[in-house]
């Protein structure tokens, strides 16, 4: 095939040249259809902005960067909302029930002083003599909790009842002379208020059954002193073994960003498509077939619509950041008590998140096209699901099978899938981050990857302009196979 | 500088959408395409912008084969009108010259200067599928000129719009002429033919049966016709008696007849004035460009199937309800 280059910078007069008549000197015939640039960057570009613009993903960006704010300030909420409850509660001791007074005891436990430590707590926060005594500082400046003693449990009753107290705890003697406590709120027994009562109701029990056995404070603190404990691996040179908080936390982060990709794919794979037969059916097709070629169509529509994808993804992961590092100062500002820590995402490093990140683009890629391809075959947008369905199963089954696989990263199945182009993404990356791959695995996945990608831009671009001029025909697995072969 | 298509086969399945068409097209020269729905003409089209590539056949301008030429050459309305509804009719028109790689200011120049003279400027930032099918259908005229395209191929440009516009379309098509661009359109519109081109072509069936220059193709029949009319009578009962004559087409404005190669069309005139009658209309014509295209590609075939699997892949087949 001949090529004619363009000419148009020489002489036309040059001698020995017989240049034909034109009536443009610039409309000398070069033929740069075939390539990608700039029509390819010109369709992304229109691409991008209908999509931006178009009030489906301005909506939906607000309703999400909303919701991933919203998430993120979660654990606030909870705080706020639990601390609506029990903020007053009162304690009623029967005559004689204890030697000491409990209020002290109750007003540091149910304001988390001791919060974590359980029942090691000291017994007695006042001797604070011992190791294990808690080094209570005492109540915060501003509790959550306000302890009240009261001497009337008729009374008592009433006013918890009338809302005056959010909870009251009734201590009295069991017929064996055992401590009962009797805890009465409106608060879920299985939540904060009564998780701390039940550690205050401890601690008071345990001292009053030492003292019982009369055995002073001292000797009470020795005994809650903590044991020499040490885990040891069975090979003394081995690296240290990863913790079991550290494996779950681990899988969280796997979990989390092998779902990002299958979101990713399935959302603004469906764009492509859509967008694809979106133009089919207003049948502006002809006119873009016209202007451009379907190589350089179907490139501009991944890439626009993967910008577009970014951009949205952005502004969540923004919101969430921005929610997380709020989350400190407005527990601050809005919860009196400790503040508490989110769930740890160990595996996290740098590395992974470029892995991630490079699988995540290549994912979007090579589902886009083919479902790009897939769009082209439909002459309406209602037909567009259906015809998906399909490509969705493939990609919940790599999605599938990397969660499934994390489980047992280094089997046969989970390794050979981890280089099949269309399950790689997930699967690699939940091995990446499990940390049992050498450095050229995901590299030889990466490769695969790419290779296939430019393999699937050819057939995709075969099928896709085979498909966009043909209307109201169900496309056959025959017709897909002769089109992909026909070299346009 | 001539547009040469040359023996174009093209097969869809069992159907031959295209089978030998040829004909050429120099520059400054308007070229009707004419034929029935699913007849060729579109097919014809898309293999020279080279979305279709034929079986056999070529498509040369100015020598050079059309997979080789760039794609602003070409200036294209297609049948199926459709643009980005969404999009603002300034915005649209400027991506389409980008993609033919004129510069965005430059186009939007010119997108000012069309859309000012169709008489629509102030469309310019509404959204596509808020305007007018007429609107439209200028809107994509526009597209498909803005490029300043060396051969204009236009799918049916006049249909559908009403007299006003299809005189602003037709200036804008004449000036292209005498810019002198190459110019093929297709059209149901036989009176549109014998007004605009210079040659034709009436393709049936993917064959080419009838072309060349108009007044030739129109004299080549051998075929007299008489246009008449009197003052005060639009029946002409009298007609029936003359020998070698045959009614054509009734009509208040005026009968149309056939006149055997035999008679001399003046005896009708002769008869008229005998008869005493006040004659306002008599003309000796050739046959229409209608009359010949029904005598080429006559009533409905019976092959429908032919139409029907043609008209699917030419995209004119609307997607079967579910």
């Amino acid at each position: 095939m001949i090529r004619l280059r363009r000419t148009a910078s020489a002489p036309a007069s040059a001698p020995g040249s017989a240049p034909a008549p034109r009536s443009r000197p610039d409309a000398v015939p070069t033929r740069s259809g075939d390539r990608l640039f700039p029509n390819g960057a010109i369709v992304a570009q229109r691409e991008y902005t209908q999509r931006v613009r178009s009030r489906t993903f301005v909506l939906g960006t607000i309703v999400l960067v909303a919701l991933a704010f919203g998430a993120a300030l979660i654990p606030v909420f909870t705080r706020v909302l639990d601390q609506q409850f029990s903020n007053k509660v009162a304690v009623y001791a029967a005559a004689a029930a204890l030697p000491f007074d409990p209020l002290p005891l109750i007003t540091t436990s149910l304001n988390g002083a001791g919060g974590g430590a359980g029942v090691a707590a000291s017994p007695r926060p006042s001797a604070s003599t011992g190791p294990a005594a808690s080094p209570s500082t005492g109540v915060p400046a501003n509790p959550e909790f306000t302890v009240t003693s009261v001497p009337d449990l008729e009374q008592a009753r009433t006013d918890l009842r009338a809302g005056s107290y959010d909870g009251l705890i009734v201590i009295s003697r069991t017929t064996s002379g055992d401590v009962r406590f009797e805890y009465l709120t409106d608060a879920a027994p299985d939540g904060r208020s009564a998780f701390y009562v039940r550690q205050a109701a401890t601690a008071i029990a345990l001292e009053d059954r030492l003292d019982r056995l009369s055995i002073p404070p001292t000797a009470q603190a020795e005994l809650f002193a903590p044991v020499v404990f040490d885990v040891l691996p069975k090979d003394p040179n081995a690296p240290p073994k990863q913790s079991a908080n550290d494996n779950i936390s681990r899988s969280l982060t796997s979990n989390i960003l092998v779902i990002l990709i299958f979101i990713t794919v399935i959302t603004y794979g469906t764009w492509v498509a859509t967008s694809v037969a979106e133009e089919k059916s207003s049948r502006v097709m002809e006119l873009m077939l016209s202007a451009a070629t379907p190589r350089q169509m179907l490139l501009g529509k991944v890439v626009g619509n993967g910008a577009a994808g970014l951009t949205q993804y952005f502004g969540i992961l923004g919101a969430a950041l921005v929610g997380i590092v709020l989350q400190g100062p407005l527990t601050a500002l809005f919860v009196r008590g400790p503040t508490v820590e989110g769930a740890s995402l160990a595996g996290l490093t740098p590395g992974v998140l470029a892995v991630f990140l490079v699988f995540f683009i290549l994912a979007f890629a090579l589902y886009s096209l083919v479902y790009a391809a897939a769009g082209s075959l439909v002459s309406r947008q209602e037909d567009v699901q259906q015809i998906l369905t399909p490509l969705t199963f493939l990609s919940i089954a790599g999605y599938m099978a990397a969660i499934f696989g994390a489980s047992d990263p280094t089997s046969t199945w989970v390794i050979l899938l981890s280089y099949f182009p269309f399950t790689s993404p997930y699967v690699m990356l939940v091995r990446v981050i499990d940390g049992t791959v050498e450095p050229w695995e995901p590299l030889l996945a990466v490769v695969i990857l790419v290779a296939t990608i430019g393999l699937m831009l050819v057939v995709a671009s075969r099928i896709y302009s085979a498909g966009v001029l043909l209307y109201g025909q169900r496309p056959t697995m025959r017709g897909l196979i002769a089109a992909a072969r026909v070299r346009r | 500088m001539t547009l040469v298509i040359d023996s174009l086969v093209k097969t869809f399945g069992t159907v031959r959408a295209l089978d030998g068409v040829s004909f050429s097209v120099g520059p400054g020269e308007v070229f009707g395409f004419l034929g029935a729905n699913g007849a060729g003409k579109t097919t014809t089209m898309r293999v020279c912008l080279d979305v279709l590539r034929p079986d056999s056949g070529s498509v040369t301008w100015n020598g050079v084969s059309n997979t080789e030429l760039p794609r602003r050459t070409w200036g294209y309305l297609p049948e199926e009108r459709g643009l980005y509804g969404k999009m603002r009719v300034l915005d649209q028109l400027v991506f389409f010259a980008r993609l033919r790689g004129v510069a965005a200011d430059a186009a939007t120049r010119t997108v000012l200067e069309w859309l000012e003279r169709f008489r629509i400027p102030d469309y310019r930032d509404r959204r596509a599928e808020e305007l007018s099918k007429g609107n439209q259908q200028k809107i994509q005229f526009i597209a498909a000129i803005l490029h300043d395209p060396d051969v204009l191929l236009m799918d049916e440009p006049f249909t559908g719009l009403d007299p006003v516009n299809v005189a602003l379309l037709k200036d804008a098509f004449l000036e292209m002429r005498d810019r002198g661009k190459t110019l093929v359109f297709s059209t149901h519109q036989m009176d549109t033919v014998e007004e605009l081109a210079e040659s034709i072509a009436i393709v049936d069936r993917g064959r080419i049966v009838v072309a060349g220059p108009v007044r030739e193709v129109r004299a080549s029949t051998g075929r007299v016709f008489v246009h008449l009319a009197v003052a005060g009578d639009t029946e002409l009962a009298w007609l029936a008696d003359l020998p070698g004559v045959s009614v054509t087409r009734p009509g208040q404005d005026y009968t149309e007849m056939e006149v055997a190669r035999d008679r001399d069309p003046e005896t009708i005139l002769r008869e008229a004035l005998d008869r005493g009658l006040r004659v306002t209309t008599f003309q000796i014509a050739d046959p229409t460009i209608e009359q010949i295209f029904l005598e080429h590609v006559g009533p409905p075939p019976a092959d429908e199937r032919h139409l029907a699997a043609v008209a699917a892949v030419a995209a004119v087949a609307p997607a079967a309800p579910r």
